[in-house]
Protein backbone atom coordinates (compact mmCIF):
# COMPACT_ATOMS: atom_id res chain seq x y z
CA UNK A 1 0.00 0.00 0.00
CA UNK A 2 2.02 2.87 -1.24
CA UNK A 3 1.57 5.75 1.01
CA UNK A 4 1.37 8.73 -1.78
CA UNK A 5 -2.33 6.24 -2.76
CA UNK A 6 -4.07 7.86 0.30
CA UNK A 7 -4.36 11.19 0.23
CA UNK A 8 -8.16 11.96 0.76
CA UNK A 9 -11.02 10.41 2.52
CA UNK A 10 -12.10 8.97 -0.74
CA UNK A 11 -8.77 7.14 -0.95
CA UNK A 12 -9.47 5.45 2.77
CA UNK A 13 -12.44 3.94 1.63
CA UNK A 14 -11.36 2.44 -1.65
CA UNK A 15 -8.17 1.45 0.02
CA UNK A 16 -10.31 -0.49 2.61
CA UNK A 17 -12.55 -2.02 -0.29
CA UNK A 18 -9.97 -3.28 -1.77
CA UNK A 19 -8.46 -4.89 1.81
CA UNK A 20 -9.57 -8.77 1.32
CA UNK A 21 -7.96 -9.62 4.55
CA UNK A 22 -7.89 -8.45 8.00
CA UNK A 23 -4.14 -8.05 7.30
CA UNK A 24 -4.77 -6.12 4.46
CA UNK A 25 -6.89 -3.64 6.66
CA UNK A 26 -3.73 -3.99 9.49
CA UNK A 27 -1.72 -2.61 6.11
CA UNK A 28 -3.95 0.17 5.38
CA UNK A 29 -4.52 1.44 8.77
CA UNK A 30 -0.57 1.45 8.81
CA UNK A 31 -0.36 3.91 6.07
CA UNK A 32 -2.91 5.68 8.01
CA UNK A 33 -0.72 6.19 10.72
CA UNK A 34 2.39 7.18 8.96
CA UNK A 35 0.48 10.38 7.18
CA UNK A 36 -2.82 9.11 5.74
CA UNK A 37 -5.16 10.27 8.38
CA UNK A 38 -3.06 13.71 8.32
CA UNK A 39 -3.31 14.31 4.62
CA UNK A 40 -6.78 13.08 4.57
CA UNK A 41 -8.06 15.58 7.03
CA UNK A 42 -5.60 18.35 5.63
CA UNK A 43 -7.19 17.71 1.90
CA UNK A 44 -10.44 18.14 3.24
CA UNK A 45 -9.42 21.25 5.01
CA UNK A 46 -8.02 22.88 1.90
CA UNK A 47 -11.36 21.87 0.48
CA UNK A 48 -13.58 23.07 2.89
CA UNK A 49 -15.51 19.73 3.07
CA UNK A 50 -16.88 19.95 6.57
CA UNK A 51 -19.53 17.62 5.42
CA UNK A 52 -17.00 14.77 4.49
CA UNK A 53 -15.64 15.45 7.96
CA UNK A 54 -18.73 15.10 10.00
CA UNK A 55 -19.73 12.20 8.04
CA UNK A 56 -16.64 10.31 9.18
CA UNK A 57 -17.61 11.62 12.58
CA UNK A 58 -21.04 10.15 12.23
CA UNK A 59 -21.37 6.82 14.83
CA UNK A 60 -24.43 5.97 12.89
CA UNK A 61 -22.04 5.64 9.67
CA UNK A 62 -20.96 1.97 10.46
CA UNK A 63 -18.70 1.50 7.42
CA UNK A 64 -16.54 4.55 8.61
CA UNK A 65 -16.71 3.68 12.11
CA UNK A 66 -15.11 0.19 11.29
CA UNK A 67 -11.96 2.11 9.76
CA UNK A 68 -11.75 4.46 12.60
CA UNK A 69 -12.05 1.97 15.08
CA UNK A 70 -10.25 -0.70 13.74
CA UNK A 71 -7.13 -0.90 15.71
CA UNK A 72 -8.55 0.68 19.26
CA UNK A 73 -9.90 3.13 21.22
CA UNK A 74 -7.15 5.06 21.85
CA UNK A 75 -6.59 5.08 18.48
CA UNK A 76 -9.58 6.36 17.14
CA UNK A 77 -9.80 9.04 19.79
CA UNK A 78 -6.80 10.38 17.69
CA UNK A 79 -8.36 10.27 14.74
CA UNK A 80 -11.57 11.49 15.93
CA UNK A 81 -9.28 14.58 17.36
CA UNK A 82 -7.93 15.11 14.01
CA UNK A 83 -11.66 15.22 12.02
CA UNK A 84 -12.42 17.76 15.02
CA UNK A 85 -9.36 19.76 14.40
CA UNK A 86 -10.24 19.75 10.52
CA UNK A 87 -14.26 20.90 11.35
CA UNK A 88 -12.24 23.76 13.22
CA UNK A 89 -9.62 24.46 10.35
CA UNK A 90 -12.24 24.90 7.81
CA UNK A 91 -13.70 27.59 10.44
CA UNK A 92 -10.51 29.25 10.92
CA UNK A 93 -9.99 29.09 6.94
CA UNK A 94 -13.36 31.06 6.89
CA UNK A 95 -12.46 33.25 9.52
CA UNK A 96 -14.67 32.47 12.25
CA UNK A 97 -12.93 30.84 14.89
CA UNK A 98 -9.39 30.66 16.05
CA UNK A 99 -8.90 27.15 17.48
CA UNK A 100 -10.72 24.01 18.81
CA UNK A 101 -13.16 24.84 21.67
CA UNK A 102 -11.96 23.85 25.40
CA UNK A 103 -15.56 22.26 25.73
CA UNK A 104 -14.97 19.93 22.42
CA UNK A 105 -11.44 18.81 23.49
CA UNK A 106 -12.70 17.82 26.47
CA UNK A 107 -15.33 15.76 24.62
CA UNK A 108 -13.41 13.93 22.29
CA UNK A 109 -9.75 13.01 24.26
CA UNK A 110 -9.84 14.45 27.67
CA UNK A 111 -6.68 13.79 28.13
CA UNK A 112 -5.61 15.25 25.27
CA UNK A 113 -3.72 18.21 24.85
CA UNK A 114 -4.71 21.19 24.21
CA UNK A 115 -1.48 22.54 22.40
CA UNK A 116 -1.20 19.51 20.23
CA UNK A 117 -4.68 19.92 19.12
CA UNK A 118 -3.48 23.90 18.37
CA UNK A 119 -0.68 23.13 16.44
CA UNK A 120 -2.52 20.28 14.80
CA UNK A 121 -5.31 22.54 13.56
CA UNK A 122 -2.65 24.92 12.07
CA UNK A 123 -0.70 21.93 10.70
CA UNK A 124 -4.10 21.22 8.95
CA UNK A 125 -4.86 25.22 7.70
CA UNK A 126 -1.49 24.54 6.19
CA UNK A 127 0.42 27.38 8.69
CA UNK A 128 3.06 27.22 10.82
CA UNK A 129 2.77 25.35 14.17
CA UNK A 130 2.83 27.84 16.84
CA UNK A 131 6.26 29.88 17.78
CA UNK A 132 8.68 28.68 19.91
CA UNK A 133 10.53 30.92 22.36
CA UNK A 134 13.93 28.40 22.02
CA UNK A 135 14.96 25.01 21.15
CA UNK A 136 17.35 22.01 21.17
CA UNK A 137 18.05 19.66 19.41
CA UNK A 138 20.19 15.86 20.44
CA UNK A 139 21.96 13.63 18.15
CA UNK A 140 20.31 10.13 19.20
CA UNK A 141 21.10 6.64 18.07
CA UNK A 142 17.57 4.82 16.98
CA UNK A 143 17.77 0.98 15.83
CA UNK A 144 16.15 0.22 12.57
CA UNK A 145 14.65 -3.15 13.74
CA UNK A 146 14.13 -4.15 9.82
CA UNK A 147 17.99 -4.10 9.46
CA UNK A 148 18.89 -4.55 12.34
CA UNK A 149 21.29 -1.95 12.26
CA UNK A 150 21.89 2.00 13.78
CA UNK A 151 20.50 5.17 12.50
CA UNK A 152 21.22 8.15 13.61
CA UNK A 153 18.43 10.85 14.05
CA UNK A 154 17.87 14.30 15.43
CA UNK A 155 15.49 14.96 18.67
CA UNK A 156 14.11 18.43 18.19
CA UNK A 157 12.63 19.64 21.53
CA UNK A 158 10.68 22.95 20.85
CA UNK A 159 9.72 25.57 24.22
CA UNK A 160 6.48 27.26 23.79
CA UNK A 161 5.97 30.01 25.96
CA UNK A 162 2.44 30.20 26.40
CA UNK A 163 1.13 26.84 26.70
CA UNK A 164 -0.17 24.49 29.95
CA UNK A 165 2.85 22.65 31.05
CA UNK A 166 2.19 20.23 28.56
CA UNK A 167 4.59 17.75 26.31
CA UNK A 168 3.40 16.49 23.03
CA UNK A 169 4.68 15.32 19.91
CA UNK A 170 4.58 17.53 16.16
CA UNK A 171 1.42 16.08 14.10
CA UNK A 172 2.94 13.90 12.04
CA UNK A 173 4.59 11.53 14.76
CA UNK A 174 1.34 11.14 16.59
CA UNK A 175 0.20 7.61 15.77
CA UNK A 176 3.69 6.16 15.69
CA UNK A 177 4.69 5.52 19.21
CA UNK A 178 4.37 2.64 20.98
CA UNK A 179 3.07 2.21 24.67
CA UNK A 180 6.72 1.74 26.29
CA UNK A 181 7.28 5.05 24.04
CA UNK A 182 4.68 7.16 25.23
CA UNK A 183 5.36 6.10 29.17
CA UNK A 184 8.81 6.96 28.73
CA UNK A 185 8.06 10.44 27.44
CA UNK A 186 5.67 10.96 30.39
CA UNK A 187 8.47 9.73 32.80
CA UNK A 188 11.39 12.32 31.72
CA UNK A 189 8.12 14.67 31.78
CA UNK A 190 7.70 13.77 35.25
CA UNK A 191 11.13 13.77 36.50
CA UNK A 192 11.70 17.03 34.79
CA UNK A 193 8.45 18.78 36.51
CA UNK A 194 9.37 17.15 39.75
CA UNK A 195 13.19 19.16 39.89
CA UNK A 196 11.10 22.20 39.20
CA UNK A 197 12.62 23.09 36.02
CA UNK A 198 9.04 23.27 34.43
CA UNK A 199 7.46 26.59 34.26
CA UNK A 200 3.12 25.80 34.44
CA UNK A 201 2.69 27.90 31.45
CA UNK A 202 5.86 26.48 29.03
CA UNK A 203 4.76 23.48 26.60
CA UNK A 204 7.15 21.60 25.28
CA UNK A 205 6.92 20.19 21.13
CA UNK A 206 9.13 17.29 20.25
CA UNK A 207 9.87 16.13 16.37
CA UNK A 208 12.37 13.32 15.36
CA UNK A 209 14.14 13.33 12.17
CA UNK A 210 15.80 10.58 10.80
CA UNK A 211 19.23 11.95 9.51
CA UNK A 212 19.14 10.03 6.25
CA UNK A 213 15.96 11.60 5.11
CA UNK A 214 13.88 8.25 5.11
CA UNK A 215 10.34 8.25 6.91
CA UNK A 216 10.38 7.00 10.62
CA UNK A 217 8.79 4.08 11.20
CA UNK A 218 6.98 3.79 15.16
CA UNK A 219 8.98 4.44 17.60
CA UNK A 220 8.88 1.48 19.90
CA UNK A 221 10.30 0.84 23.37
CA UNK A 222 11.48 2.96 26.45
CA UNK A 223 14.74 3.78 25.05
CA UNK A 224 14.24 7.57 23.70
CA UNK A 225 13.83 7.83 27.68
CA UNK A 226 16.84 9.10 28.75
CA UNK A 227 17.76 11.54 25.46
CA UNK A 228 14.08 13.00 26.65
CA UNK A 229 15.08 13.76 30.34
CA UNK A 230 18.58 15.10 28.99
CA UNK A 231 16.93 17.27 26.63
CA UNK A 232 14.23 18.75 28.30
CA UNK A 233 16.67 19.61 31.26
CA UNK A 234 19.18 21.05 29.26
CA UNK A 235 15.86 23.12 27.32
CA UNK A 236 13.89 24.36 30.29
CA UNK A 237 17.08 25.44 32.24
CA UNK B 1 -17.16 -56.23 -11.41
CA UNK B 2 -17.61 -52.85 -10.55
CA UNK B 3 -18.73 -52.94 -6.92
CA UNK B 4 -16.28 -55.96 -6.36
CA UNK B 5 -13.38 -53.07 -7.12
CA UNK B 6 -14.60 -50.31 -4.95
CA UNK B 7 -15.57 -52.98 -2.19
CA UNK B 8 -11.33 -53.61 -2.80
CA UNK B 9 -10.34 -50.19 -2.81
CA UNK B 10 -12.43 -49.76 0.38
CA UNK B 11 -11.21 -52.41 2.45
CA UNK B 12 -7.49 -50.89 1.19
CA UNK B 13 -8.35 -47.79 2.37
CA UNK B 14 -9.64 -48.78 5.74
CA UNK B 15 -6.60 -50.88 5.84
CA UNK B 16 -4.24 -48.09 5.49
CA UNK B 17 -6.17 -45.63 8.28
CA UNK B 18 -6.03 -48.73 10.46
CA UNK B 19 -1.81 -49.51 9.54
CA UNK B 20 -1.31 -45.36 10.35
CA UNK B 21 -3.68 -45.70 13.45
CA UNK B 22 -1.18 -48.25 14.65
CA UNK B 23 1.97 -46.60 13.56
CA UNK B 24 1.03 -43.17 15.48
CA UNK B 25 0.26 -45.35 18.38
CA UNK B 26 4.38 -47.15 17.78
CA UNK B 27 5.53 -43.79 17.75
CA UNK B 28 4.44 -42.56 20.65
CA UNK B 29 5.70 -45.40 22.80
CA UNK B 30 9.25 -45.11 21.06
CA UNK B 31 12.32 -42.49 22.52
CA UNK B 32 15.10 -41.64 20.91
CA UNK B 33 18.47 -40.74 22.08
CA UNK B 34 22.10 -39.99 21.19
CA UNK B 35 22.65 -43.53 22.81
CA UNK B 36 20.64 -45.90 21.41
CA UNK B 37 17.90 -45.91 18.06
CA UNK B 38 14.66 -47.73 18.36
CA UNK B 39 12.51 -50.29 16.72
CA UNK B 40 8.93 -50.91 17.06
CA UNK B 41 6.64 -53.22 15.22
CA UNK B 42 2.70 -54.12 15.15
CA UNK B 43 0.76 -56.25 13.15
CA UNK B 44 0.75 -54.04 10.26
CA UNK B 45 3.71 -52.00 10.05
CA UNK B 46 7.07 -51.41 11.50
CA UNK B 47 8.86 -48.24 12.88
CA UNK B 48 12.58 -48.05 12.66
CA UNK B 49 14.51 -44.62 13.80
CA UNK B 50 18.24 -45.08 13.74
CA UNK B 51 20.62 -42.22 15.03
CA UNK B 52 24.07 -42.40 13.40
CA UNK B 53 26.54 -39.38 14.82
CA UNK B 54 27.70 -36.88 12.52
CA UNK B 55 31.49 -36.50 10.90
CA UNK B 56 31.79 -33.54 13.07
CA UNK B 57 30.65 -36.05 16.54
CA UNK B 58 28.40 -32.82 17.70
CA UNK B 59 25.22 -33.86 16.24
CA UNK B 60 23.46 -37.01 14.79
CA UNK B 61 21.54 -37.84 11.51
CA UNK B 62 18.54 -39.78 12.18
CA UNK B 63 16.99 -41.72 9.58
CA UNK B 64 13.25 -42.56 10.86
CA UNK B 65 11.74 -45.44 8.44
CA UNK B 66 8.16 -46.93 8.56
CA UNK B 67 7.29 -50.24 6.66
CA UNK B 68 4.18 -51.46 6.04
CA UNK B 69 4.07 -55.06 5.84
CA UNK B 70 2.34 -57.66 3.56
CA UNK B 71 1.06 -55.18 0.23
CA UNK B 72 -0.75 -52.47 2.30
CA UNK B 73 -0.24 -49.30 0.36
CA UNK B 74 0.04 -46.66 2.72
CA UNK B 75 -0.04 -42.54 2.02
CA UNK B 76 2.69 -41.89 4.25
CA UNK B 77 3.73 -38.46 2.06
CA UNK B 78 3.75 -35.49 3.94
CA UNK B 79 2.73 -36.71 7.22
CA UNK B 80 4.51 -35.01 10.19
CA UNK B 81 7.21 -36.65 12.85
CA UNK B 82 7.26 -34.63 15.62
CA UNK B 83 10.58 -34.79 17.39
CA UNK B 84 10.49 -32.93 20.89
CA UNK B 85 12.81 -33.04 24.09
CA UNK B 86 11.70 -35.32 26.48
CA UNK B 87 9.74 -34.07 29.44
CA UNK B 88 8.66 -31.00 27.73
CA UNK B 89 12.02 -29.64 28.26
CA UNK B 90 13.69 -26.80 26.47
CA UNK B 91 15.90 -28.09 23.54
CA UNK B 92 15.95 -28.23 20.02
CA UNK B 93 12.64 -29.30 18.45
CA UNK B 94 12.02 -31.00 14.84
CA UNK B 95 8.82 -31.52 12.14
CA UNK B 96 10.39 -33.77 9.74
CA UNK B 97 7.69 -34.88 7.27
CA UNK B 98 7.76 -38.39 6.13
CA UNK B 99 8.22 -38.97 2.00
CA UNK B 100 5.85 -41.38 0.08
CA UNK B 101 8.05 -44.29 1.08
CA UNK B 102 7.63 -43.69 4.85
CA UNK B 103 10.94 -42.02 5.06
CA UNK B 104 12.70 -39.10 6.66
CA UNK B 105 15.94 -37.84 7.63
CA UNK B 106 16.71 -35.16 10.20
CA UNK B 107 20.59 -34.39 9.28
CA UNK B 108 21.55 -32.78 12.98
CA UNK B 109 19.44 -33.01 16.16
CA UNK B 110 21.73 -32.37 18.99
CA UNK B 111 22.71 -35.40 21.57
CA UNK B 112 19.76 -35.53 24.10
CA UNK B 113 16.45 -37.69 24.82
CA UNK B 114 13.56 -36.94 22.70
CA UNK B 115 9.60 -38.10 22.03
CA UNK B 116 8.47 -38.92 18.86
CA UNK B 117 4.66 -38.07 17.42
CA UNK B 118 3.60 -39.04 13.94
CA UNK B 119 0.69 -36.52 13.17
CA UNK B 120 -2.34 -38.34 10.66
CA UNK B 121 -2.72 -35.51 8.78
CA UNK B 122 -0.23 -34.83 5.77
CA UNK B 123 1.19 -30.82 6.86
CA UNK B 124 2.23 -29.02 3.76
CA UNK B 125 4.95 -27.27 4.31
CA UNK B 126 4.60 -23.19 2.70
CA UNK B 127 7.53 -21.40 1.91
CA UNK B 128 7.95 -17.96 3.73
CA UNK B 129 10.10 -15.52 4.71
CA UNK B 130 12.72 -16.08 1.77
CA UNK B 131 14.41 -13.27 -0.10
CA UNK B 132 11.51 -12.75 -2.47
CA UNK B 133 8.09 -12.28 -0.96
CA UNK B 134 4.83 -11.68 -3.26
CA UNK B 135 5.22 -7.99 -4.01
CA UNK B 136 1.84 -5.82 -4.23
CA UNK B 137 2.58 -2.30 -4.95
CA UNK B 138 2.42 -1.18 -8.98
CA UNK B 139 5.68 -1.60 -10.63
CA UNK B 140 7.65 1.29 -10.05
CA UNK B 141 6.93 2.27 -6.85
CA UNK B 142 9.45 2.62 -3.93
CA UNK B 143 10.58 -0.23 -2.22
CA UNK B 144 9.42 1.64 0.88
CA UNK B 145 5.65 1.86 -0.13
CA UNK B 146 5.71 -2.67 -0.87
CA UNK B 147 4.68 -4.63 1.07
CA UNK B 148 6.63 -7.73 1.80
CA UNK B 149 4.35 -10.60 2.48
CA UNK B 150 3.82 -14.31 1.95
CA UNK B 151 0.47 -15.85 1.58
CA UNK B 152 -1.52 -19.33 0.76
CA UNK B 153 -4.24 -21.37 1.69
CA UNK B 154 -4.71 -24.61 4.04
CA UNK B 155 -5.75 -27.70 1.59
CA UNK B 156 -9.04 -27.57 2.20
CA UNK B 157 -9.47 -23.89 1.54
CA UNK B 158 -11.14 -23.54 5.15
CA UNK B 159 -8.32 -21.09 6.17
CA UNK B 160 -6.05 -18.87 4.58
CA UNK B 161 -2.65 -17.32 5.64
CA UNK B 162 -0.99 -14.47 5.64
CA UNK B 163 2.75 -13.33 6.66
CA UNK B 164 3.79 -10.10 6.55
CA UNK B 165 7.39 -8.05 6.86
CA UNK B 166 6.35 -4.62 7.95
CA UNK B 167 8.25 -1.31 7.54
CA UNK B 168 9.66 -1.96 11.24
CA UNK B 169 10.99 -5.13 10.41
CA UNK B 170 8.21 -6.73 12.57
CA UNK B 171 7.05 -10.25 11.45
CA UNK B 172 3.25 -10.87 11.78
CA UNK B 173 0.99 -14.06 10.89
CA UNK B 174 -2.12 -14.09 10.63
CA UNK B 175 -4.72 -17.12 9.78
CA UNK B 176 -7.90 -15.87 8.72
CA UNK B 177 -11.15 -17.91 7.85
CA UNK B 178 -14.94 -17.34 7.09
CA UNK B 179 -16.09 -20.78 8.35
CA UNK B 180 -18.06 -20.38 11.46
CA UNK B 181 -17.59 -24.45 12.22
CA UNK B 182 -13.97 -22.59 12.61
CA UNK B 183 -14.80 -20.33 15.45
CA UNK B 184 -13.01 -20.19 18.45
CA UNK B 185 -10.77 -23.36 17.44
CA UNK B 186 -6.73 -23.17 17.45
CA UNK B 187 -4.57 -22.68 14.69
CA UNK B 188 -1.06 -24.57 16.03
CA UNK B 189 1.96 -23.19 13.60
CA UNK B 190 5.52 -23.81 13.40
CA UNK B 191 8.20 -22.23 11.14
CA UNK B 192 10.64 -24.67 9.88
CA UNK B 193 14.34 -24.21 8.78
CA UNK B 194 14.68 -25.99 5.75
CA UNK B 195 17.71 -28.28 6.10
CA UNK B 196 17.63 -28.65 9.40
CA UNK B 197 14.25 -29.34 9.94
CA UNK B 198 14.33 -27.87 13.41
CA UNK B 199 11.51 -25.53 14.61
CA UNK B 200 12.77 -21.88 14.17
CA UNK B 201 9.30 -20.61 16.11
CA UNK B 202 6.06 -22.13 17.16
CA UNK B 203 3.29 -20.92 18.74
CA UNK B 204 -0.83 -21.26 18.77
CA UNK B 205 -3.88 -18.56 17.24
CA UNK B 206 -7.90 -19.01 18.58
CA UNK B 207 -9.54 -18.31 15.79
CA UNK B 208 -11.61 -14.82 17.08
CA UNK B 209 -14.51 -12.51 15.81
CA UNK B 210 -12.92 -9.63 13.97
CA UNK B 211 -14.92 -6.41 13.58
CA UNK B 212 -16.45 -8.02 9.99
CA UNK B 213 -19.32 -10.35 10.79
CA UNK B 214 -18.60 -13.68 9.22
CA UNK B 215 -14.72 -13.67 9.73
CA UNK B 216 -13.06 -14.72 12.32
CA UNK B 217 -8.45 -14.65 12.60
CA UNK B 218 -5.82 -15.09 14.86
CA UNK B 219 -2.42 -13.17 14.55
CA UNK B 220 0.60 -12.40 16.27
CA UNK B 221 4.04 -10.86 16.00
CA UNK B 222 6.30 -13.66 15.31
CA UNK B 223 9.36 -11.22 16.40
CA UNK B 224 11.95 -9.07 14.09
CA UNK B 225 12.68 -10.12 10.93
CA UNK B 226 16.81 -9.40 11.96
CA UNK B 227 15.86 -12.95 13.74
CA UNK B 228 14.30 -14.80 11.30
CA UNK B 229 16.87 -14.94 8.62
CA UNK B 230 14.41 -17.75 6.66
CA UNK B 231 13.64 -19.50 4.14
CA UNK B 232 11.24 -21.59 6.25
CA UNK B 233 8.80 -23.72 5.98
CA UNK B 234 5.13 -22.59 7.59
CA UNK B 235 3.42 -25.59 8.94
CA UNK B 236 -0.08 -25.94 10.79
CA UNK B 237 -2.98 -27.62 11.69
CA UNK B 238 -6.10 -26.56 13.62
CA UNK B 239 -7.32 -28.57 16.31
CA UNK B 240 -10.15 -27.97 19.18
CA UNK B 241 -9.44 -25.41 21.96
CA UNK B 242 -8.75 -28.24 24.40
CA UNK B 243 -6.39 -30.31 22.03
CA UNK B 244 -2.36 -30.07 22.81
CA UNK B 245 -1.82 -29.55 19.07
Amino acid sequence: MPRSQIQTFNDIEVAWRRAERESDKRAVWRVLAKGGWLSACREAVRLNERATLEMWLDARDSTKQDIVQFVGLEAAQLVHMHLRCGLVGCRVREGTVRELLHTELEAIAPKASRGFCCDLTLALVGDPLRKAERDLSLDVLLVDTARNEGVGASLLLELISNGQGECYAAPELVFLRDKDARQAEDNACAYVKEIGLWRKEWDVRWQLHRRDGKPLVTLSGPSLGAAFTLGLAKLLV
Amino acid sequence: MRKNTSDKGQSALQQGSVALAEAAHLFRQMRLSHDHGAYAEGQHVAISVDPRWNVDRQTLCVLITCYAFGHNRIKWSSLPVYVLPEGGKAGVRVIARLDVRGQTVIPSLPPGDYTLSLRLTPQRGDLVLSDKPERLAAQGEDEQDERRLWRGNSENDALIWTIEETEEGDVQIAFETHEERLAGHVVVFSLVELDSKRVQYNHRLTLEPTRTPGIWEGWCSVGSRAHLHGPYELVFEVVLPNETG
